[in-house]
């Protein structure tokens, strides 16, 4: 009886609160979230659609202001009757890898979201969770024109479309940032080659007391080999980056190697063991993290720069004042012309269990004209943001939408007029695919599927002796030798082997 | 309990149906555990899978054994094992010890508000996020010029570049695990130190025991059990390294590896590329087998010396 009377209790309380709930849901519709808007005033035209809500998973947190903006989108969807209407839900950083991978193994019903390579992407792609989408972008001329051909035809996976791959940039461009009013305070000329910016560099340790030479994230120093090389962003890269930590390709004798036995890049290990023991880098280099609020507080005169559209803008705030005390020094800038995969990091995916694939596409095509794409990116014309000539904008309000998520497109990108001059010039250089070398790994990605054992554990290797090495922690003869013998003792042969069976299956295919 | 000679003990299901609330309250912490802990053990078996998304944990390959290799044969297998057993003992000994000492001084105040304050002070840093912890010790020894060295030098002694001084750190993090958790378990010796009956006490004091007689002749002694209770459940987890502590406070710095790298911290930098289910699960397996065959090694001992103060 009391067992029964529980039962009974348990489910009136289940059933109260899912009423609760669903009366939030329907709250949230009228509310606008979903943007079930009643009757479609305006074009009376072609029978309107009827519209379907689509789900999007994306990371990160909810953009201030995304409500309306949303809102606004899904108006016009629906006076473009594109019969579809966006939920969008952003998850957290900390559990969105893991959230959509239970969603997904849960088979729950959703039209879109962010995947990736550094994500799950390979295993989804893997177990046949996600819709080929070849077909359907050749249908959808707008979508298709707004991401250039090299983009789509490098960042399919074994020869399929598997995601819209998002980007601006065609590949890396790397740099440093540095301090121009300090160079000119000691009367230096415009940095020109790796000597100019060790002048520069020891100049300030020499003379200056507060503002000391070059800051770096810990975690980033794995770029310094490449910036801080006589062959950086030139094409003659004997050894390219192929997106598999510590490794690197020769073009060479068309083997895969070891990134730090290159012969192309030794000066730069060179450079940054000098480096660190003059003081010149940071000693606080393994453990910094604070490399931009450093170098925004002045206590730097260099730092990390990538013309990605997003480093150089970090310091924006810098020239608030109306000074033009930051510029941009790019190795060899005069006559890079970098090697790129044209590979992208972020792609927008359809889950196999979506019922709507058609029209989660048919939107992405929507978002591809030039109108639509500014809405979402930008927010509201005139509240959020107001246009500046074609390629820029003015930002107004607080509104910032994580364009690499949904809307990202190298043909449409704005960029804020906080911009300096020279961020934008490096920005829009590498946005355009003629500007780089196609690299002959192009297509390459890694599924370390049959060597998982021995790549989980020279994985561990990158923190703790690749890194340093980088950093000028470990010099560079010493930690090379380290490096290559405990690469050997894990099986680190066995992996490249892999790498080097794919690149070449790869390469062969061409 | 003693029962008359004629009756016989009562049956457990009899003792159940004569107190239905005593038994109900425990139903909430049974549900609790049955869920969260019991039910998922059936994804145990993820460890001996080729997990795949698609065909689900019952669809996916047996690998047998696999998922293991990568971390019985890495590299560096015994120095985290090490590093793991070695900082979780520290954190044992020392946060009891000073736990015991602070509730045996907390039994000693007798001024109301007072206790109260101190023991709220005392108690606070265990609620506070591991990130906020790391970002304190990142400013007092991290930084081209850590506080601790400004402090060191103004005392005359030479500074010291903690971020390189692999040895200094095991004792760095026990006093920082210390701070933080010693406050929380004083709270509950200081409970049980409550249960002790004030008549003990006033026995003692009659035949003219001491203050430091009684504390070491009854308070001590009586709080044994909870001391062992306290500790045979940290050993359960003595396998475990505190993922959230150490990679908040040591984060991505190779230099403090060799004294500081546990257990988790290792499967997460070698799972960053992978994000191998199996994998990881077969180290979480591991973990849990060996503290338990730690907490009943631990408990046979204890049981050894004093039956009261066994868990089971």
């Amino acid at each position: 009886m009391r067992v029964k009377k529980m039962f009974g209790a348990a489910t009136t309380a289940v059933l109260v609160s899912s009423l609760v709930m669903a009366g939030c849901a329907s709250n949230a519709e009228t509310g606008g979230n979903e943007g079930k808007a009643p009757a479609n005033t305006g074009s009376a035209a072609p029978a309107p659609k009827e519209t379907v809500t689509l789900k999007a998973y994306f990371p990160g947190d909810k953009p201030a202001g995304f409500d309306e903006v949303l809102q606004a989108v899904n108006d016009k969807l629906k006076a473009d009757n594109v019969g579809a209407a966006l939920n969008v839900n952003f998850l957290p950083w900390t559990d969105y890898g893991n959230a959509v991978s239970v969603k997904m193994s849960a088979g729950e019903d959703f039209d879109m979201y962010l995947d990736a390579p550094w994500l799950s992407m390979n295993q989804m792609i893997a177990s046949n969770s996600l819709v080929q989408l070849d077909e359907m972008v050749a249908k959808r001329p707008e979508l298709q024109a707004s991401i250039p051909e090299e983009m789509w035809e490098y960042n399919k996976f074994d020869g399929k479309i598997m995601g819209v791959p998002l980007g601006t940039t065609q590949g890396q461009l790397y740099g440093l940032l540095i301090r121009k009013d300090l160079r000119e305070k000691y009367g230096l000329p415009e940095l020109k080659t790796l000597d100019d910016l060790e002048t520069f560099l020891y100049t300030v340790k020499e003379k200056e007391q507060d503002v000391k030479p070059f800051v770096i994230n810990g975690i980033k120093a794995d770029k310094l080999p490449f910036i801080l090389s006589d062959s950086a962003n030139l094409a003659l890269d004997e050894v390219l980056e192929i997106g598999v930590n510590m490794f690197a390709y020769s073009t060479k004798d068309k083997k895969v190697v070891g990134q730090w036995e290159s012969p192309m890049i030794a000066d730069a290990y060179e450079r940054v063991t000098r480096y660190y023991q003059d003081g010149i880098l940071s000693k606080n280099i393994a453990q910094e993290q604070n490399a931009e609020t450093l170098f925004k507080q002045g206590k730097y005169a260099a730092t990390y720069y990538a013309a990605d559209g997003v480093e150089g803008l970090k310091y924006s705030e810098m020239l608030q004042d109306g000074s033009d005390k930051l510029e941009v020094f790019i190795p060899n800038g005069d006559q890079a012309k970098p090697y790129t995969a044209f590979q992208q990091w972020n792609f927008l995916c359809i889950p196999a269990s979506s019922k709507n694939p058609e029209l989660a596409m048919d939107v992405a095509n929507w978002l591809s004209i030039k109108e639509n794409h500014d809405l979402m990116e930008y927010g509201i014309q005139g509240k959020d943001w107001e246009p500046v000539g074609e390629t820029s904008y003015k930002v107004l309000s607080s509104y910032t939408f994580p364009g690499y998520v949904l809307t990202w497109r190298p043909t449409l990108n704005r960029t804020p007029d906080t911009m300096s001059a020279d961020d934008k010039k490096w920005f829009d250089f590498s946005t355009n695919p003629a500007n780089f070398t196609l690299s002959p790994t192009a297509g390459f990605n890694f599924n370390a599927e049959k060597v998982k054992t021995e790549y989980a554990k020279i994985t561990p290797l990158h923190d703790s002796i690749f890194l340093p090495l980088n950093q000028g922690l470990l010099a560079a003869e010493e930690g090379k030798k380290t490096l290559g013998e405990k690469m050997a003792s894990l099986g680190g042969q066995k992996v490249i082997d892999e790498i080097q069976a794919q690149i070449d299956a790869v390469v062969a295919g061409k | 309990m003693s029962y008359p000679l004629s009756a016989r003990k009562p049956s457990k299901l009899k003792h159940i149906a004569q107190n239905p609330f005593l038994y109900g309250m425990a139903v909430p912490g049974l549900l609790f555990f049955l869920v969260f802990s019991y039910f998922p053990i059936y994804g145990v078996m993820i460890a001996f899978k080729d997990y795949n998304y698609a065909k689900g944990i019952t669809g996916s390959e047996w690998v047998g054994f696999r998922n293991f290799e990568y971390f019985f044969t890495s590299d560096d297998f015994w120095v985290i094992l090490r590093n793991t057993l070695t900082l979780n003992m520290l954190f044992i000994v020392f946060t009891t010890v000073a736990a015991v000492l602070i509730a045996l001084m907390f039994n000693e105040i007798r001024n109301k508000y007072f206790k109260r304050i101190s023991q709220s002070l005392i108690f606070l840093p265990y609620f506070m996020s591991w990130i906020v912890v790391g970002m304190i010790v990142q400013s007092l020894f991290g930084g081209e010029e850590p506080m601790v060295n400004t402090w060191l030098q103004s005392m005359g002694f030479e500074p010291i570049n903690w971020m390189f001084e692999s040895k200094v750190w095991p004792y760095i993090l026990t006093v920082i695990r210390v701070w933080q958790g010693a406050g929380y378990l004083s709270i509950i010796f200081l409970a049980a130190i409550t249960g002790i009956s004030e008549d003990l006490y006033e026995a003692a004091r009659i035949d003219g025991a001491s203050k430091p007689q009684i504390v070491l002749r009854i308070t001590l002694p009586l709080l044994v059990p909870t001391i062992m209770i306290m500790t045979l459940l940290a050993v359960g987890k003595i396998f475990n390294g505190d993922f959230a502590m150490i990679y908040a406070i040591i984060g991505d710095n190779s230099m403090l590896y060799p004294t500081t790298d546990v257990i988790d911290t290792f499967v997460f930098r070698s799972m960053r590329q992978l994000r191998d289910f199996g994998m990881s699960s077969a180290v979480g397996l591991f973990q849990s087998v060996m503290g338990l065959i730690f907490v009943i090694a631990a408990n046979w001992i204890t049981r050894r010396v004093s039956k009261e103060s066994a868990l089971f």
